[in-house]
């Protein structure tokens, strides 16, 4: 039972990660980006790839390093970043809406083709796997107290990145995206340049992504084509708008009702004989009927982004008081605007 | 007078529509000026293209000694151009203090590392930019809305806040595109207001607008545009006596208006 529950928040501290970074995209800039879980793939696959050592035939792969597992996340970060810049640069510097949309869709879809058939890359369909409990050779932890540990380092992980996106938000860069998301060319007739802003949290956005995609790998120790697809950034999605766009708290609630409160609540459906799998599409149904109730009563989410009032402390990190008083701040402090 | 703004031989065509044709035109330092013309004339094209939302095929214009043609859109602000829109573009889901805030000038504040490096600096400027907007929320008759979300104003409390927004953007020149489309009739005379008060901050402005007797009130030199070019300037008074000006635009209409 403990062990469920540890392994429950240790995903959702990763999930909460990789939403927090969406939610920098869709929330604060607002493109609908569906190359998202590109980033997070990609972020589990390098971190693999630059941990557990040369390949042994008949497994394929590149590079193929030892490194120490914190400086591979690191990498796994770059290369994330890497690609949203390239994609971001193309898609970000006419396409909006929509379009914007298929393009990254496209771009995501060629990714998990390729690395599903080109087998040099990342072993194909078989995937890469090997990396057992990163850390606990140096640290000297055995099987029993390593997902303590694991969960710690996780929730450290997601407390840093907590605090860093509170700052981005409550700041004159956040200030500028949420001005280009509600009007964009508004924004560029005050002077904001509406394609490096957007671009800076595209990337920014998958670093996140990578990052959440790096810890995924310790905790997963093998990863395939099979273990995701680009359809699991409508996962991410629902945690936010049912959290709130744009609320850094909202995201964190999102992520504890729709994805760690889903899986509990669905965790004791009987079985069915033959139906093995039936437990995980109940839960994309009610993923998807949650989200049109939401959409059509309550868009805004269940703890909306904050409108901050003037208050007479100044600095938008100090303001205290929120739109909807009823509401108690989580450990975390304050969300949007 | 000078000149602050200096178009000359504007040129911008679609497909085979010229809608702009070597247009040309100045405004003076300091001054109101009316741009006027029949719809299609091209004035909205020629805003678009001055402003950097849309690339000239031809022709320079001139700002405070620097030539801007062709540049994007927030490098024209950047240097204190600035323009509206036919319709208020407020940013709804943000408050009026926000709107405010987003339009200052960020003077480099806005970068993402600026939100982790010393905060003294970065609370200064929020409080001097609070200070800033509370003023001029107070002076635009918008400050008890300080905290609503903006698209919750009304269609005339939106153009005032546009007009507070320039005024916090330090612009040294606004192009007004249809100022009083969506304000109620009796805030006509409000709007008449806030021009003044932008040209009390030495705010040049260029106005296009259809409401000739509010042009008249406001504007000292009046352009007026045809078929994308500029057929006449003068006072309202010496372009209703204007043959041209009359044949292309005002017709009829001049005695009445």
């Amino acid at each position: 039972m403990i062990d469920y529950i540890v392994s429950i928040f240790t995903e959702g501290a990763i999930f909460a990660i990789m939403a927090l970074g969406l939610n920098i995209v869709w929330g604060w800039s607002g493109d609908f980006d569906l190359a998202f879980y590109g980033y997070v793939a990609l972020g589990v696959y390098m971190t693999l790839v630059l941990t557990v050592g040369p390949a042994q035939s008949p497994t394929e792969y590149i590079l193929g390093l030892s490194l120490p597992f914190p400086v591979a996340v690191i990498l796994a970060m770059v290369s994330s970043m890497l690609l949203a810049l390239v994609v971001g640069s193309i898609a970000l510097r006419h396409l909006r809406g929509i379009y914007f949309s298929i393009v990254t869709l496209g771009a995501v879809y060629v990714l998990y083709i390729f690395a599903g058939q080109f087998v040099p890359l990342f072993n194909g369909y078989n995937g890469v796997s090997g990396l057992f409990n990163p850390m606990s050779d140096v640290l000297g932890l055995d099987f029993t107290s390593y997902p303590y540990f694991y969960l710690g380092l996780c929730l450290v992980v997601l407390a840093v990145v907590v605090l860093v996106v509170t700052r981005l938000s409550d700041s004159r860069f956040g200030l500028a995206l949420r001005s280009l998301r509600e009007d964009e060319r508004a924004a560029a007739a005050f002077g904001r340049d509406i394609y490096r802003t957007k671009l800076k949290a595209y990337v920014l956005g998958a670093a996140l992504g990578g990052l959440g995609g790096g810890l995924f790998a310790g905790y997963l120790s093998a990863f395939n084509i099979s273990a995701w697809s680009p359809t699991e950034t409508i996962t991410l999605y629902a945690a936010i708008l049912i959290g709130g766009r744009g609320s850094t708290r909202g995201v964190l609630v999102g992520i504890l009702v729709m994805y760690m409160g889903l899986q509990e609540a669905t965790r004791y459906l009987p079985e069915v004989a033959g139906h093995a799998s039936y437990a995980a599409a109940f839960r994309v149904i009610i993923t998807g009927v949650a989200l049109v109730l939401f959409i059509r009563f309550r868009p805004q989410g269940l703890l909306p982004e904050r409108r901050m009032r003037d208050g007479e402390t100044g600095g938008r990190g100090d303001a205290t008081v929120a739109a909807e008083p009823a509401v108690t701040a989580p450990a975390f402090g304050s969300g949007a605007t | 007078m000078t000149a602050l703004l200096e178009v000359s031989g504007l040129s911008k065509h679609f497909g085979g529509v010229q809608a702009v044709d070597r247009c040309s035109f100045t405004a003076a330092e300091g001054q109101v000026t009316g741009l006027i013309g029949p719809n299609g004339a091209g004035k909205s094209t020629a805003i678009d293209l001055i402003s950097g939302f849309r690339p000239p095929d031809a022709g320079t214009v001139v700002f405070d000694g620097l030539q801007i043609q062709g540049w994007s859109a927030h490098r024209v602000a950047a240097t204190g151009l600035l323009r509206t829109f036919q319709t208020a573009r407020e940013w709804k889901n943000l408050t009026v203090m926000d709107n405010m805030l987003a339009a200052a000038p960020m003077r480099g504040m806005d970068t993402m590392w600026r939100a982790f490096a010393s905060r003294g600096r970065l609370r200064a400027f929020d409080h001097a930019n609070r200070a800033m907007a509370r003023g001029l929320l107070e002076q635009f008759g918008l400050a008890k809305l300080t905290d609503d979300f903006a698209g919750t104003l009304s269609g005339g409390q939106k153009r005032l806040l546009e007009f507070a927004r320039i005024v916090m953007s330090g612009a040294r020149m606004v192009i007004l595109d249809e100022p009083l489309a969506g304000v109620n009739p009796v805030l006509h005379t409000a709007m008449l207001d806030a021009v003044q008060q932008l040209r009390e901050r030495n705010i040049t402005c260029l106005v296009v607008e259809h409401n000739l007797s509010w042009i008249e009130r406001a504007c000292s030199q009046v352009f007026v545009m045809a078929l994308g070019s500029t057929i006449g300037h003068g006072s309202m008074a010496s372009l209703r006596r204007d043959p041209a000006v009359i044949d292309a635009y005002l017709g009829e209409v001049a005695e009445s208006a």
